[in-house]
């Protein structure tokens, strides 16, 4: 069977896809990730915070 | 008859819930979808077979389809998340309609764009008004009107029950995409897989597509999970710096 002339293999078109999905994937799951360290690292300060607040002597001055 | 959604009642702690049952959960999850992805990916590029008529370019099917999928699962759990917002009024429910809003538009605008550039090699133009694609660019206003709609108003809850309202309206759009290419006559070909009967395709292109079908579904279920638990974990951040701050 012969392959229709009108059907080249058009390359581009496919690793222009997959390099577009591969992109938005990658930036997609390190920005996902980053926002995921980030709010755990500052919801870990803030109960630091909270917890040297608690420690505090009563009567205590807040800065 | 319908729980309360009492401070103290079970369904206020749901996020709580939440945040300990996904910690063990996601970050496995993600690794494992995107090694199934990764896996399906290269099949589908490297080993599955051109097709005798549309050549390499039938590759573009393994983004293709899965985008297509995941852009219709994530706009049954927004209208789901939609339906619970409203009448039960869960907690969690606006967090994930939140998060899934984006996902969802990411994978409506990459179906559309894989699309494009699958249709111009075979079809001859990057674009044509059938009833396939536009449904299918619906959905993605849809998803966009959903974005703005959740985050235009100074209150979240009024945010989240008008995006609730749009979710739950657009959901008429879904079964116009399923069935468009059988009610009209459409550039776009027919399911080639359906519930009901065997995949009309070969076998070799139709496991990598299950494949990177998989990873798709695995990867995107995790990153909802990730995106939800930092959505919670700011929330809760918010509010200690809040009570800090208070006098």
């Amino acid at each position: 069977m012969t392959l229709p002339a009108f059907w080249p293999p058009h390359w581009g078109f496919v690793l222009a896809s997959y390099g577009l999905v591969i992109t938005v994937l990658v930036v997609t799951v390190g920005s996902s990730l980053l926002r995921l360290h980030r709010a755990t690292r500052r919801l870990a300060l803030m109960q630091r915070l909270q917890q040297k607040a608690a420690s505090r002597p009563a009567g205590q001055e807040r800065d | 008859m319908l729980p309360s959604p009492s401070p103290s009642g079970r369904w206020a702690n749901s996020p709580a819930r939440f945040l300990h049952v996904t910690r063990p959960i996601a970050l496995p999850c993600l690794s494992v979808g995107l090694a199934v992805l990764a896996a399906g990916l290269i099949w589908g590029l490297c080993f599955a077979p051109a097709d005798w008529q549309q050549g390499e370019t039938v590759r573009i099917m393994y983004l293709h389809v899965p985008m297509a999928w995941l852009a219709s699962a994530g706009y049954v759990l927004l209208a789901a998340c939609g339906l619970l917002s409203l009448v039960w009024r869960h907690p969690l429910a606006g967090v994930i309609a939140l998060e899934a809003g984006p996902l969802g538009a990411t994978a409506a605008a990459l179906c559309l764009i894989t699309g494009s550039l699958w249709g111009k090699p075979g079809w001859g133009t990057w674009w044509v008004w059938d009833a396939r694609l536009t449904s299918m660019l619906v959905l993605f206003f849809l998803y966009l009107g959903h974005i703005l709609t959740i985050r235009a108003f100074d209150d979240p809850v009024r945010g989240q029950r008008a995006a609730a309202l749009l979710a739950l309206a657009g959901v008429v759009d879904l079964p116009v995409i399923k069935f468009s290419v059988q009610w009209w006559n459409t550039l776009h070909q027919p399911d080639s897989i359906t519930l009901t009967g065997a995949p009309t395709m070969a076998m070799s292109m139709f496991w990598p597509l299950l494949v990177c079908t998989a990873g798709f579904t695995l990867t995107g279920t995790a990153l909802l999970l990730i995106r939800c638990r930092a959505a919670l974990l700011e929330r809760r951040a918010q509010a200690l710096a809040l009570r800090d701050v208070s006098p």
